[in-house]
């Protein structure tokens, strides 16, 4: 048991696991909504548009986790409503316009942090780094992760309905539109939140894939939020152990956790999987 | 099978039909500039099988969605029972299009019918037992019992316009609002899915449905709604459903063979069959 016992006689590793295991289930958890809705292109819009808003943030509040997370909040909703607006009052779909403002949203940032009066490491913001997390970090996953999963899971009942058929969830008298708008904003500060374990550019990765890979192996919704928690919760402590053995840079071992075991699921799940539908192919 | 159907237990009567009664006067809604209905008046109640029909773009879909309360009619009322049909109300069941239908989410026919329960249950309490035998009686009333625990997507087209009326007896509704249930079944799924609409309604309850294929209406329903923006024609399908009206409804040069014809080109299944 030394390979386990050893990374976690060190404070940083110790702090960096329980950041893993409440970033990874909160994520995955939440990645069932985001799978659900079929949404991960604007997750990905939005997880990019962080930048700039930390960008400006640290700027004119000084570097502190404080001013980068309002300067977070604020350009996501920024580019998310903008891609609304610009949506609406031309021709161009959302999804084009969500593509146009994070590109632009995101180089701005890189530009900002370049000139920004105190000394920013591009790459903590991009890639993350779990093992410099503070205990402010950690007071801030600990709490937002709470609320999320709270209020997650006593509304997951009307959510289910409105994901599955927003008319007819209309229809019985469930408030869609303030639903959606407190799903949207739960996934702000929930990617704010693991801005820190993983980087904006891999935050997606934990947020579409632990629910995506469930999503091949089970025929039940409530699955879906569970098993997405456990599998993001797993492979992320899995991945920081094993960094810290082989050397690797945690964040980009925990993405990588998550696609391998994505690929797994692909490969070999009894029902949807790849092998499973070719045998079907060839005894029908 | 009509007689084995009679037999089985149909979840919750409705009680006396003719008190229940479905009143739209004067509806007109309009989709920014377009006018979609104008002054539409009709009056039915439970026990009944109402049929709306029109061309393409008549406002049948946009009557149903008045109905279930997704559509602010510009003017105009619906009441039910005497009252402003509120929008919440769980008596009443809408039944989307079923290509609209996301039928790859990870659910099961039983966890669908048991979303039906989800309004009595409020936004957290758990199943009693009384909801469970709901379930059972809505599955077994729609004939989907064996299928219970199979993938929405690994159904017929049939038994998914099936497990969606399940829902609605689940959810003890007295009006089912079904936007065009035949489109795209089979002529045998056809012929069940009419005898279950049948018996609900001689058990009390009001179906209404959008409807597409001329030549099945006077076999299916036993009222219809000619419908062109406005209400060209309303009553028993044997007393409003002849060539006169049509020609009012489908216009000038309307030929009821020909269009029957084309309406019954097969439709190809758009779900494949997975699972």
């Amino acid at each position: 048991m030394d390979w386990i016992t050893e990374p976690l006689s060190y404070e940083h590793i110790r702090r960096g696991l329980i950041i893993c295991v409440l970033v990874g289930f909160t994520n995955g958890y939440l990645s069932a909504f985001i799978v659900l809705r079929k949404s991960a292109l604007q997750v990905g819009s939005l997880s990019h548009s962080l930048l700039p808003g930390i960008g400006v943030g640290i700027i004119l509040f000084g570097l502190s986790q404080a001013s980068a997370f309002a300067g977070a909040l604020v350009a996501a909703l920024i580019v998310g409503l903008g891609s609304l607006l610009v949506a609406r009052s031309s021709r161009l779909g959302q999804e084009t316009a969500l593509a146009i403002l994070f590109t632009t949203a995101f180089a701005a940032g890189l530009l900002l942090l370049e000139f920004a009066p105190v000394n920013v490491d591009v790459d903590h913001y991009l890639f993350g780094n779990i093992l410099f997390a503070t205990d402010a970090d950690l007071m801030t996953v600990f709490w937002v992760s709470a609320l999320a999963l709270t209020l997650l899971t006593l509304l997951r009942r009307p959510i289910i309905v409105m994901l599955f058929e927003p008319d007819a969830a209309r229809a019985l008298g469930i408030p869609v539109r303030t639903l959606n708008y407190l799903l949207l904003g739960l996934l702000i500060l929930v990617l704010i939140s693991t801005l820190q374990a993983v980087g904006c550019l891999l935050a997606l990765g934990l947020l579409v894939t632990p629910a995506a890979t469930v999503y091949l192996l089970t025929n039940r919704a409530e699955v879906l939020f569970w098993g997405g928690g456990l599998v993001g919760m797993s492979a992320a402590a899995i991945a920081l152990i094993a960094s810290h053995h082989l050397n690797f840079s945690p964040g980009s071992t925990i993405i990588l956790t998550l696609g391998a075991i994505f690929a797994l699921a692909f490969l070999f799940s009894p029902r949807h999987g790849i092998i499973a539908s070719l045998q079907n192919r060839r005894t029908s | 099978m009509l007689k084995e159907l009679e037999k089985l237990p149909l979840p919750h009567d409705c009680g006396s039909p003719s008190r229940h009664e479905l009143r739209v006067s004067g509806l007109t809604v309009r989709y920014s500039e377009t006018l979609a209905l104008s002054s539409v008046d009709l009056n039915t109640h439970c026990g009944r099988c109402l049929a709306m029909v029109g061309p393409n773009g008549a406002g049948k879909s946009t009557l149903i969605k008045s109905m279930a309360g997704l559509v602010t009619p510009e003017s105009g009322e619906i009441s039910w029972r005497g009252k402003p049909l509120a929008r919440s109300t769980t008596e009443i069941a809408y039944l989307a299009q079923r290509r609209l239908v996301d039928w790859h989410f990870p659910l099961t026919v039983r966890g669908l019918v048991e979303m039906g329960r989800f309004p009595h249950l409020g936004w957290w309490r758990k199943f009693r037992n009384s909801d469970h035998k709901v379930v059972d009686n809505a599955l077994e009333a729609m004939r989907l019992a064996d299928l219970a625990n199979r993938q929405i997507s690994a159904l017929s087209g049939g038994q998914q316009q099936r497990a969606f009326v399940a829902r609605a007896l689940a959810q003890e509704a007295h009006v089912l609002l079904l936007d065009e249930p035949f489109t795209g079944l089979d002529r045998p799924s056809q012929e069940l899915l009419t005898e279950l609409l049948g018996l609900l309604a001689s058990g009390g309850r009001l179906i209404i449905a959008a409807h597409h294929d001329l030549s099945s209406v006077a076999e299916t329903f036993d009222e219809v709604l000619l419908l062109n923006q406005k209400a060209i024609a309303f009553g028993q399908v044997a007393e409003v459903f002849n060539g006169e009206n049509l020609t009012a409804c489908f216009g000038k040069n309307y030929d009821f063979f020909k269009d029957t014809q084309e309406n019954q080109r097969p439709v190809p299944p758009h779900t494949s069959m997975r699972g």
